[in-house]
């Protein structure tokens, strides 16, 4: 767009100049035809302008292209030689408009939140649920893309995004436009780097992790338990986090566990802090700033909770002579899965789970930490292949009435419902085989249909530091100009027509971990000191110990 | 100038090669409505039938060969009376440029819009005759549409006419909408927020519904329209069009009013 624009502003004064010598010359050699000659810039400069698009900044240059079209009406040598000259002063004037202004191309972010926030009025299915004061929250927000919009600054346009979508507590609200862009979101609200991440223990406690070497002449390594941070204590300080605004959680529980986790980038050039030393006793040191991007170690802290096996996607690994690991990393397996329901792969992975049995593989772990969502039919295929023997509810598909162009409330939360979908259970593993499910909050979507799914079976266990997501609903994606924004569509229902997993006002979502695993001293130690799987181990001695 | 049109329309009812492009054209339409009966549609399930109100959602070949009759009417009507000096022979009897010019230049606007207009309707009636209705978008908004096109034709013929006079021969002016529909193929179009800057972007505004899409895991995929355009876009298309359409017919009437004076 800019390199066709750089040919308009050229090409324009050098047919200007043509047809200042043309208005001459065709005095001397008369013909009406060349008359159409005057037409040709405004011609030429549509056509450029059908391929790059309207520029508000480039209107002098487009008038002065249509100013030429005077010659056409008036063919006197002095109209057409002064248009000549009028018209390349204002493609002139366009030039350093372009060159200096903010503005030159830039996209109109209120437009584009306006054009978003219509779409998700009109059809976000969970407004009701969740109800969602839709006046409220675009009163709330438009100042923030107004304001982004003035300093056409693309990472506010972005944090003012991920602060609209993370209100809505459904992981299926989401916007994104590039990584770069998202990085430098989360740069900005992150805050300052002193070093260290807090977290909280499952007994309370709050301690650094994901340490600083440098910290550790002042008494901090991973496990010092953070007492004050600014003279307040760490879930305090979270709250004067930005970051913490933009991060969302669609469980209560989730959200809890990640409590203080975003107070360490709060605070100005250095900050004061209490720590418990090694005798006990509580210690004030001060943490001079590091860098001004908290983001990057809170982003590595973050992955080292939350990561799953590190292993391809649909393998099969085995943990020991009787445990082996299915990872899943997404509910998608290939271009084709869709189309046959997910069948051939379910055909694969039974071949897969044959041979490791043969291998004397009785339990399986089936990792879905970090998995992003995908396909509900490809969850009903797994489903269907561990169940044990029986029809087992997966979940219940909710009518669409045709005339009227939405689903159909029947008041008091409840649905009008097209069918259920059962899974016929196979039983692959026999009756000896036991399943853990290993999940976490960033598992979502299908992935939390896996879970809900899997917890009715009576041979698995689901596993985590916390649930999985609690975002089920069907997603949808529009695209703006800034950005890809998407959120739930389509209504997915349990039997009695409530809303499927999915949390309303109480940040309660209806799948959940039956085993939780404390996240304590021991858990944070391996994880960050050791850098072994914690919860991959709990799975596998949990196995062990199970009574059969 | 009133005599002057009766004689257009004289001679445009007498000229059988009219008839025959006009019911080539509208025989091509028809094939286009029956696509999909012809495809087996009446074999399949009810849910997965594509009916008249899915196909008219997706008009735009149609609306092209509509264009491209347009562009052979027009081209005719208006640049076929150089070729045997018919034109010279009005002006020199004391017919105004004025007369000889607007006489033709209207006749073509009411005839090819009404030729388009008619494509659009014959195809979606072929279509709905064929394969049922459906419940996809209700007729009242099709048709609001298809009239809507009205303009954006009105725009297109004042176009050919202008391109016409320019010309002055038939064939020349009908390769024209070749060499528009290669540029629309060869050149990629931007974003058009207002959806009138081109001729194109405000055709293929009118014929494209907003869709959105829900699914369930065992229900089939539902595409949802919104029937209607929005109210600032029709406001924009018809005075856009109307004025663009009288800027067209300015330049070409001021080039043949001033043409072979020099």
């Amino acid at each position: 767009m800019v390199k066709l624009d750089i040919v308009i502003l050229i090409i324009l004064p050098l047919l200007s100049a043509l047809l200042w010598y043309m208005a001459g010359y065709v005095e001397k050699v008369r013909n009406s035809k060349w008359r159409i000659l005057w037409l040709a810039p405004a011609m030429i400069c549509f056509a450029l302008v059908y391929v790059s698009g309207v520029e508000k900044l480039m209107l002098p240059a487009y008038l002065g292209a249509a100013l030429l079209a005077i010659g056409l009406f008036r063919p006197d040598k002095k109209t057409r030689r002064t248009a000549s000259a009028v018209s390349c002063v204002l493609v002139l004037i366009s030039l350093p408009l372009c060159l200096f202004s903010k503005s030159y191309r830039s996209i109109d972010y209120v437009k584009d939140f306006n054009e978003g926030f219509e779409s998700m009025k009109a059809h976000y299915v969970l407004a009701e649920h969740k109800q969602i004061d839709w006046d409220g929250l675009y009163e709330k927000y438009l100042p923030e893309f107004e304001a982004a919009n003035k300093s056409h600054d693309k990472v506010a346009n972005e944090i003012a995004w991920y602060k609209f979508c993370a209100e809505f507590h459904d992981l299926h609200v989401n916007f994104g436009s590039d990584e770069k862009t998202r990085d430098a979101a989360y740069a900005r609200t992150s805050g300052n780097d002193y070093g260290l991440v807090i977290c909280t223990l499952a007994d309370g406690r709050t301690v650094a992790v994901e340490t600083d070497k440098s910290l550790e002449e002042k008494g901090i390594s991973n496990g010092t338990e953070i007492i004050k941070w600014n003279g307040m204590t760490p879930v305090e300080a979270d709250e004067l986090s930005e970051m913490k605004q933009i991060f969302t959680f669609a469980d209560a529980d989730n959200e809890k566990f990640f409590e203080g986790y975003f107070a360490a980038g709060t605070g100005g050039e250095s900050v004061e802090v209490i720590i418990k030393d090694d005798s006990g006793a509580e210690k004030k040191v001060t943490l001079n700033k590091l860098s001004d991007n908290y983001y990057e170690r809170a982003k590595e802290a973050y992955k080292k909770i939350l990561r799953g096996m590190d292993v391809g996607h649909m393998t099969i690994t085995k943990i020991n002579d009787t445990t082996a690991c299915l990872r899943i990393k997404t509910m998608s397996f290939d271009s084709i899965s869709e189309k046959d329901k997910h069948q051939k792969m379910k055909e694969e992975l039974r071949g897969q789970i044959l041979d490791v049995k043969k291998q004397g593989i009785k339990d399986i772990i089936i990792d879905i930490r970090e998995n992003n969502g995908g396909s509900g039919t490809m969850v009903k295929a797994i489903g269907e292949l561990f169940a044990p023997e029986g029809e087992y509810y997966y979940v219940t598909d909710a009518y669409f009435d045709h005339d009227k162009k939405c689903y159909i409330s029947e008041g008091d939360g409840r649905w009008k419902s097209a069918g259920d979908v059962t899974v016929s259970g196979e039983n692959i593993l026999g009756d000896e085989g036991r399943i853990v499910l290993l999940v976490g909050c960033d598992s979502v979507s299908a992935a939390d249909h896996l879970t809900k799914l899997m917890s009715g079976f009576e041979n698995t266990t689901v596993m985590g530091f916390t649930g999985p997501s609690g975002s089920a609903q069907g997603v949808s994606p529009i695209e703006l100009k800034s950005g890809m924004f998407s959120y739930s569509s389509s209504l997915m229902l349990n039997q009695d027509g409530t809303i499927y997993i999915d949390c309303g006002t109480d940040m309660q979502a209806d799948d959940s971990a039956e085993v939780i695993v404390p996240f304590d001293e021991n858990a944070m130690h391996e994880i960050f000191d050791e850098g072994n799987d914690y919860l991959m181990y709990k799975a596998v001695e949990y196995l062990s110990d199970l009574e059969r | 100038m009133k005599n002057l049109i009766k004689a257009q329309l004289y001679q445009i009812s007498r000229t059988r090669v009219y008839y025959l492009v006009f019911f080539t054209m509208l025989l091509l339409t028809m094939l286009f409505g029956a696509v999909e009966w012809l495809n087996g549609a009446d074999n399949l399930e009810e849910w997965q039938r594509l009916t008249a109100s899915d196909f008219a959602t997706r008009m735009d070949t149609v609306v092209t060969f509509a264009m491209m009759g347009i562009g052979f009417f027009a081209a005719f009507f208006c640049a076929d009376d150089f070729g045997d000096k018919t034109i010279n022979h009005e002006i020199m009897s004391g017919r105004l440029r004025k007369q000889a010019y607007f006489a033709r230049a209207s006749v073509s606007i009411v005839l090819c819009t009404v030729f388009g207009l008619l494509m659009m309707f014959t195809t979606l009636g072929v279509s709905a005759f064929l394969t049922g209705w459906g419940d996809s978008v209700p007729f009242s908004a099709v048709a609001a549409r298809i009239l809507l096109l009205t303009f954006p034709l009105i725009r297109l013929t004042c176009l050919f006419v202008m391109i016409a006079y320019f010309f002055k021969r038939t064939g020349i002016s009908f390769l024209a909408y070749y060499g528009l529909i290669a540029l629309v193929g060869i050149l990629k179009a931007a974003d058009d927020d207002s959806g009138v800057l081109t001729l194109f972007s405000t055709i293929n505004t009118l014929l494209k519904y907003k869709e959105w899409h829900i699914f369930g895991l065992e229900s089939p995929v539902e595409i949802v329209y919104t029937p209607m355009p929005e109210s600032g876009f029709i406001v924009r298309c018809i005075f856009v069009s109307l004025a663009v359409g009288a800027i067209y017919l300015m330049i070409g009437y001021n080039y043949f009013h001033g043409d072979d004076l020099e």
